[in-house]
């Protein structure tokens, strides 16, 4: 009886198709021991033998062609590393994330500002950590040595890395763990669009299933632009100045500083229909009947790379006016409004799901279609 | 059939086991016949049916109650290559047995270099 849990618990280790198979076998085996002089323990040692060793990339096991399975979990662990890597990137750039300034901003807000970064951070050091392991799983499964290299560089890399941010070496380990890691993800990067696709097949939705995706992301891509703008010419020039009216600051800057409205609003302006129209091309590619490469998966990652985009680009739209307000005023460069703290996290949240979403491309059961359009690898 | 990357002496004991002409075979047996524990001879079984060596199938023994062996044969095109590979390991074995008769002879004779 125990032997016979024993024999269950190893068996969950092995992939799904062949669990029950060997399952079976052993179990077998494991009655039949004692007539064949040995223990049970001998059977059960051998099937956690076999359960280290199976070839876990076999078509036999995974249903699937040889090398489809690592390719994918090395994609995956390539869509949170860069996840990772835009959270920690916006993190960099901020300084840790914008912390507003204005007269209004209420501590309760402060407080979740500083929580939101305390989390994303450690979020990304957690996707950094699940992608390591996703690179160690496909170099196990694939048996070759470019993707054991890739492993290693991504497993050791990071790992240099969290030892020189917590021992403060010289500063060469540091360097090693970057390139390390640069190393890795690049071979990792080979490995997923090399040269011989091992499985083309054609993923498709059809336009009920990628509309709804599209209207959702189209109008998540309006709020962010319209908050984004108005916060440019509103909202954070008020934050800046409180003392002062709306009107009376922008008489001020135009008078120190001359100021132009006009180019300004013409800048935030552009910066709006650039990126509200690329949402809209979005929206009328997934509407068309004929696209069907436009999957729900790939509609959101094309999207939500806009909110991100239009996020990071905002700085440029907004930077006359910035520098204006703290040539007349003499305050900082920097943003003080509620809304110019929060955005930077909407578009840092946004890419990092691009960026996953990107590496979760799903398995491919639609490949007999005859009207689909596009090829995808797997 | 993908030829085998590596084979052990331990690979040649179950191939062995597999042209001794006994049936039906499965990795109990294996065990038996071999001598080699259940953590060399399962990963064997598995290595050669991955590559197209040996295919497996359930036993069809309704007298039987309790769960079903997995009996192996090998494929026709692994038995001939079974074959090259034991009587490779066997010339091999051979070859080594035969210097190690010679040195001693060479040294009784003073003849050693």
């Amino acid at each position: 009886m125990k032997s016979d849990v024993v024999l269950r618990i190893i068996a969950l280790m092995l992939p799904g198709p062949v669990r029950a198979r060997y399952l079976e076998e052993w179990r077998a085996d494991s009655l039949a021991a004692a007539d064949a002089g040995l223990r049970r323990r001998d059977i059960a040692r051998g099937a956690a033998v076999l359960t280290l060793t199976i070839d876990r990339d076999l078509p036999a096991h995974t249903k699937e062609p040889r090398g489809a399975v690592p390719r994918r979990l090395t994609r995956r662990g390539l869509g949170l590393f860069a996840a990772a890597a835009v959270v920690l990137t916006g993190a960099w750039l901020t300084n840790g994330g914008i912390v507003p300034e204005g007269r209004d901003i209420s501590p309760q807000a402060l407080v979740t500002l500083s929580a939101v970064a305390w989390i994303s951070f450690r979020l990304a050091i957690l996707a950094v950590l699940v992608g390591v392991l996703y690179f160690g799983c496909a170099g196990v499964m694939a048996r070759s040595t470019r993707a054991r290299i890739a492993t290693a560089a991504a497993v050791t890399g990071p790992v240099t890395i969290a030892l020189a941010v917590t021992f403060n070496p010289h500063w060469t380990v540091m360097l090693a763990g970057i390139l390390l890691s640069a190393f890795g993800f690049l071979v990792g990067l080979v490995l997923v669009t090399g040269p011989s696709p091992i499985s083309l097949e054609r993923r498709v939705a059809s336009r009920s299933k990628r509309i709804p995706v599209a209207l959702l992301g189209v109008a998540a891509v309006g709020v962010v632009i319209v908050i984004g703008a108005v916060d440019l010419l509103v909202w954070n020039p008020q934050a800046k100045v409180p003392a002062l009216s709306f009107d009376a600051i922008y008489a001020r800057m135009v008078e120190v500083d001359q100021f132009s409205p006009s180019s300004a609003i013409v800048g935030v302006t552009l910066w709006a229909a650039f990126w509200g129209g690329s949402a809209v091309t979005v929206f009328i590619l997934a509407a068309r009947r004929s696209q069907m490469w436009m999957t729900p998966r790939r509609v959101s990652m094309l999207l939500l790379s806009i909110i991100g985009s239009a996020v990071f680009f905002r700085f440029f739209a907004g930077f006359s006016i910035g520098m204006s307000i703290a040539d007349t005023f003499g305050t900082n460069g920097a943003s003080s409004s509620i809304a110019s703290a929060v955005l930077p996290y909407v578009g840092q949240l946004a890419l990092a799901t691009a960026a996953i979403l990107s590496g979760w491309a799903p398995k491919i059961r639609n490949a007999d279609i005859p009207e689909a359009g596009d090829v995808a690898v797997a | 059939m993908v030829p085998l990357s590596r084979v052990t002496p331990a690979t040649v004991d179950v191939l062995n086991a597999f042209l001794s002409g006994e049936a039906p075979i499965w990795g109990l047996f294996v065990v038996k016949k071999t001598g080699r524990p259940a953590g060399s001879v399962y990963p064997i079984l598995e290595r050669l049916e991955g590559s197209g060596w040996v295919t497996s199938n359930w036993e069809d023994d309704s007298e039987r109650t309790g769960p079903r062996r997995r009996l192996y044969e090998l494929t026709s095109d692994g038995a001939a290559a079974a074959r090259e590979v034991v009587a490779a390991a066997e010339l091999r074995d051979h070859a080594r047995a035969a210097r190690v008769v010679a040195v001693p002879s060479e040294i009784a004779a003073g003849t050693l270099a």
